[in-house]
C-alpha cells in the first residue's frame, strides 16, 4: 500500500515522522495549504487563511525541532480553529457581518495552548452565524459543503470543523458545542468530534452562545487524534468562570488499555425515535462490534431526555438573547434570518421560564448520572439522519435531538464513523460518559475505532 | 388573532414584550414568531411536572478556592 498523501496523515502518523526529523513541518504545511488552494473554493470550509503566517510558524517549528527543542505531539501540526475562537491579529467573526471587522489583540486560552504546544494554525473556519444553528449555510460567508456530498450540509455550527478535518484541509480542528455543535459536523462529516465534560476545556476568548450551555472541544479523523488535542487544551483556567480545578490525565495512555469490561448502555425511546433506517442500521452493527470488542451492553432508557431537549432550547434561548439583546436592537438587519428569528423568540422566555427549565435540568442531570452508575457509557446515533440538502428546510430541530440533553447535563460526549448510507453519507455513533471520565469515552470508542476501518475512508474529491 | 387561546394569549405576549423592551418587529415578522412563540413556550411550562418544590435550578456560578 503506498504511503498515504501528506493532508492525509493522522496526527499521530505526521507527530512521529515530525520528531523522527523525516518529515518538514513546512512540506507538512505547504501540503495541506496546496489542498485548501485546490478545494476550498468547493467547500467554503475556511473564513480566513493565514497562509504566511502558517508557513512562518511552520519554518519556526522546523528551527526548534531540528535544534533538539521538540515541545510534543502537535509541534508542527497544521490545524485550523472555528471562527469563533478570538486569534490575536487575526480577524475573527464569528461567522457573522456584526463582528467582520474584529482583530482580536489576544489568543483565546484554547487556541494560545495549541501555540504553546507548537500547532501551527492554518486559518478560520467557517460556522453557523454566531454558532447558533446547524448547517453553516452562513449568509455572509456563504455556506460551507459537505465533503462527502457538496450539495450537502456539513452539520453545525462548527461546520467548517468537521468539513476541514474530512476533507484533509486541515489534520484536526477546533469548535464549539452549545447544543451538538461539534458531534453534528463531525457525524455528518466522519470524523470524530468530542466534547467534553462542562468546565473541562477554557472557553475563554470565544465567543459565547449560551453560557451555561457552551463546550469547547476537537475534531479530528481518530479517537487519538482527539485525544492528543484534548490534552494539550484541557485545564484549569482562571479566566473562564466555569473553568473546572480537576487533574487532567494522559488521554492517549488511557487508550493503550483495552474496552473489556465496560458496560454500555444502548439508549432507546428518545435516542431512536424519528431515526432514518440506515442510521439505526450502522448503529446496531456497532454495537455488536463494541461486544465484539468485550464491551457489555443492555438497553437503556432516559425518560426525562425529550424534557431536557425542552430544557435545553429554553436556556439556549434565553441566554443567548440575553447576549445580543443590544446588538438586535440596534443592528437587527445585521443578523441573518434564522439567527434573527431565534433570538427574537428568545426574548419571549420569562425568568420564571428560565429558571423552571434550570430546575429541570437538576432533574434531568440526577437521571442520567444514575444511569451512569450502572454504565460506564452510554450509546445512540449523533444524529437521527444523515447531512441533508443544503437547500431545505431547517433541520436544527432534528439534528439536536440526541445531542443536546447532554449538554445539560455537561457529560463528555464523542461522535465517531459507525458507517456510511447506500448514498455514502457517514452516520456517527455517539457515546457518552460520567463527568470528567473523557478517558473511558475514548477508549471505548478507540476500541471500537481499532475494529472498524469507517475512519480510513476519504471523501470523493 | 385567532380563537385558539393558546394562539392567541402568545400573540398577546409578543406584542407585549416588543412593546415594552423595543424589540424592533413589523408585522411581516409578528406572525411566524407567535406561532412559534406558541409552542415553544407551551413546552417551556409544561416542564413544571417534572419538578418538587424542593427542586433547585442547576448550578452554574460557583466559587473556587485560588489556583
Amino acid at each position: 500500500m503506498p504511503p498515504p498523501a501528506l493532508h492525509d496523515l493522522t496526527i499521530r502518523q505526521a507527530a512521529d515522522a515530525l520528531r523522527r526529523r523525516e518529515l518538514s513541518p513546512v512540506d507538512l504545511t505547504e501540503a495541506v495549504l496546496d489542498r485548501v488552494r485546490r478545494l476550498d473554493g468547493v467547500l467554503n470550509a475556511y473564513i480566513t487563511v493565514t497562509e504566511e503566517a502558517a508557513l512562518a510558524q511552520a519554518r519556526a517549528a522546523e528551527r526548534e525541532i531540528a535544534a533538539g527543542t521538540y515541545r510534543g505531539p502537535l509541534h508542527g501540526i497544521p490545524l485550523a480553529y472555528k471562527d469563533l475562537f478570538a486569534t490575536r491579529g487575526v480577524r475573527t467573526t464569528a461567522g457573522s457581518r456584526l463582528l467582520a471587522g474584529w482583530v482580536p489583540d489576544y489568543d483565546a486560552e484554547a487556541v494560545a495552548r495549541l501555540h504553546a504546544a507548537g500547532a501551527v494554525m492554518l486559518g478560520k473556519l467557517n460556522l453557523h452565524e454566531f454558532a447558533y444553528g446547524v448547517t453553516t449555510a452562513n449568509p455572509h460567508y456563504g455556506p460551507c459543503r459537505n465533503p462527502w456530498d457538496t450539495t450537502r450540509s456539513p452539520g453545525g455550527s462548527s461546520g467548517g470543523s468537521g468539513a476541514a478535518v474530512a476533507a484533509g484541509l486541515a489534520l484536526g480542528a477546533l469548535g464549539t458545542d452549545t447544543g451538538g455543535s461539534i458531534r453534528i459536523p463531525a457525524a455528518l462529516c466522519g470524523v470524530v468530534g468530542l466534547k467534553p465534560t462542562y468546565g473541562r476545556v477554557s472557553r475563554h476568548g470565544v465567543v459565547p452562545l449560551a453560557w451555561s450551555l457552551d463546550h469547547v472541544g476537537p475534531l479530528a479523523r481518530t479517537v487519538e487524534d482527539a485525544a492528543l488535542l484534548l490534552a494539550a487544551v484541557a485545564g484549569f483556567d482562571p479566566k473562564d468562570p466555569a473553568a473546572a480545578d480537576a487533574p487532567v490525565p494522559d488521554y492517549a495512555a488511557a487508550l493503550a488499555g483495552d474496552a473489556r469490561g465496560l458496560r454500555a448502555g444502548v439508549l432507546g425511546g428518545h435516542f431512536t425515535a424519528g431515526a432514518d433506517p440506515e442510521v439505526l442500521a450502522a448503529l446496531a452493527a456497532a454495537v455488536q462490534t463494541l461486544e465484539g470488542c468485550g464491551v457489555r451492553t443492555d438497553g437503556a432508557e432516559l425518560d426525562h431526555a425529550g424534557d431536557a431537549l425542552t430544557a435545553a432550547t429554553c436556556i439556549m434561548f434565553s441566554e443567548a438573547s440575553a447576549y445580543h439583546e443590544r446588538d438586535l436592537r440596534e443592528r437587527p438587519e445585521d443578523y441573518g434570518p434564522d439567527v434573527r428569528a431565534r433570538l427574537e423568540l428568545g426574548e419571549l422566555y420569562r425568568a420564571t421560564d428560565y429558571l423552571r427549565a434550570q430546575r429541570a435540568r437538576t432533574v434531568f442531570v440526577q437521571e442520567v448520572l444514575a444511569l451512569l452508575d450502572r454504565f460506564d457509557v452510554l450509546v445512540a446515533p449523533a444524529t437521527p439522519v444523515p447531512a441533508p440538502p443544503i437547500e431545505g428546510g431547517d433541520p436544527a430541530a432534528r439534528l439536536v435531538q440526541y445531542t443536546s440533553p447532554f449538554n445539560l447535563a455537561g457529560l463528555p460526549a464523542v461522535s465517531v464513523p459507525c458507517g456510511f448510507t447506500a448514498a455514502g453519507l457517514p452516520v456517527g455513533m455517539m457515546l457518552v460518559g460520567r463527568p470528567f471520565e473523557e478517558a473511558t469515552v475514548l477508549r471505548a470508542a478507540a476500541a471500537y475505532q481499532g475494529a472498524t476501518d469507517w475512519h480510513r475512508r476519504r471523501p470523493p474529491l | 388573532m385567532t380563537n385558539d387561546p393558546e394562539r392567541h394569549s402568545a400573540e398577546a405576549w409578543v406584542r407585549a414584550v416588543a412593546e415594552g423592551s423595543g424589540l424592533p418587529l413589523d408585522q411581516a415578522r409578528f406572525g411566524p414568531l407567535a406561532a412559534a412563540a406558541a409552542g415553544l413556550l407551551r413546552a417551556a411550562r409544561d416542564l413544571e411536572r417534572l419538578l418538587q418544590p424542593e427542586t433547585e435550578p442547576a448550578a452554574v456560578f460557583r466559587h473556587r478556592p485560588r489556583p
